[in-house]
C-alpha cells in the first residue's frame, strides 16, 4: 500500500496546514488563509514590485508510515508555462526553514516555470534511493519548496487564475 | 486500493513486480543498478489533489516507465 504523503503549508514551526486538496493564496502576510486580505498591490510608478510573503510547502508523511520502506527522490516542478501574464513572476527554491517574510528582492530563487518535469527542482538528493527517508524518519521530509510571487507595474489587477504545480517522490 | 504490481527481489538480486496481467523483470548487471520502484506525483491545490504512482522500473541509466497499458523506455528522468 503506498505511503499517504500531505503537503503541508508552514507559517511557523508550529503552525502547519495541510494544503495537499487546497489553495495557496500569496498575500501580503503571513497565513495560510486563502482570502482576499493583504492582497499584492500593483506598483503605480515605473521599477516599482511588490514581493508576496514567500510560501514554504514541505512533504510530510502521514499516519501510515509501516506501509513503504523508503522514499527518496523529492521533486517539485510545473508545466512550464505560466499562466499568471505579464508583470507577475512566481519564483521557487529548495529552503531550509526560515520564518516567512516579504523579502526586499528575489536573490536566491529561479523561475519556478523553468522547473518542468525533466529538470526539477530538487527537494532532496536527486536521485532514486539517495538520501532516504525511511518509515522510522520524521514526518516531515526533504527541503521546502520555498515560493515567491511578485508583480511588477506591467501586472493586470484582479485575482488570476489558479496553477498547478506538482510534487514527485519515489518510493519502495 | 492495492498496488497492481508487488515488487520482490529474488536471491540472485532480479527484481520483479508482479502484476495480475504482467510482470515486469530487471536482471542484475555487474554494478547492480537495476531497480524497480514507485514514483509518485501529487498535484495539490485540486480538489481532491491529483495522485499518480506509476511503476519505474531501471537498469543503469535506462528506465521503463509502466503506467497502466503505456510503457515507456528512455534515459531521461521524468520526475
Amino acid at each position: 500500500m503506498a505511503a499517504t504523503i500531505t503537503i503541508e503549508e508552514w507559517t511557523s514551526t508550529g503552525t502547519r496546514t495541510d494544503k495537499t486538496s487546497g489553495t495557496v493564496r500569496f498575500k501580503n502576510a503571513n497565513n495560510a488563509t486563502v482570502d482576499l486580505n493583504d492582497p499584492l498591490v500593483v506598483p503605480t510608478t515605473g521599477g516599482g514590485i511588490d514581493y508576496s510573503f514567500n510560501k514554504m510547502l514541505r512533504l510530510e508523511i502521514g499516519s501510515n508510515a509501516a506501509s513503504f520502506t523508503q522514499l527518496s527522490n523529492l521533486k517539485f516542478y510545473t508545466d512550464g508555462a505560466s499562466g499568471f501574464g505579464a508583470g507577475v513572476s512566481l519564483e521557487a527554491a529548495a529552503s531550509t526553514w526560515a520564518a516567512p517574510a516579504a523579502p526586499a528582492s528575489s536573490t536566491g530563487y529561479s523561475d519556478a516555470f523553468a522547473y518542468v518535469s525533466t529538470a526539477a527542482l530538487a527537494l532532496s538528493t536527486g536521485t532514486y534511493g539517495s538520501s532516504a527517508y525511511s518509515s522510522t524518519s520524521t514526518p516531515e521530509i526533504g527541503k521546502f519548496a520555498d515560493l515567491l510571487l511578485y508583480v511588477s507595474t506591467a501586472a493586470s489587477q484582479g485575482t488570476l487564475s489558479a496553477e498547478t504545480v506538482t510534487f514527485s517522490y519515489d518510493e519502495i | 486500493m492495492a498496488d497492481p504490481f508487488e515488487i520482490v527481489r529474488d536471491s540472485d538480486g532480479a527484481r520483479h513486480a508482479i502484476g495480475n496481467a504482467f510482470s515486469v523483470t530487471v536482471l542484475p548487471d555487474k554494478a547492480d543498478t537495476c531497480e524497480i520502484f514507485w514514483r509518485n506525483r501529487i498535484k495539490p491545490f485540486a480538489r481532491p489533489a491529483i495522485k499518480e504512482r506509476i511503476l519505474v522500473a531501471q537498469l543503469d541509466d535506462v528506465r521503463l516507465y509502466v503506467q497502466g497499458n503505456q510503457l515507456i523506455m528512455t534515459k531521461k528522468d521524468y520526475a
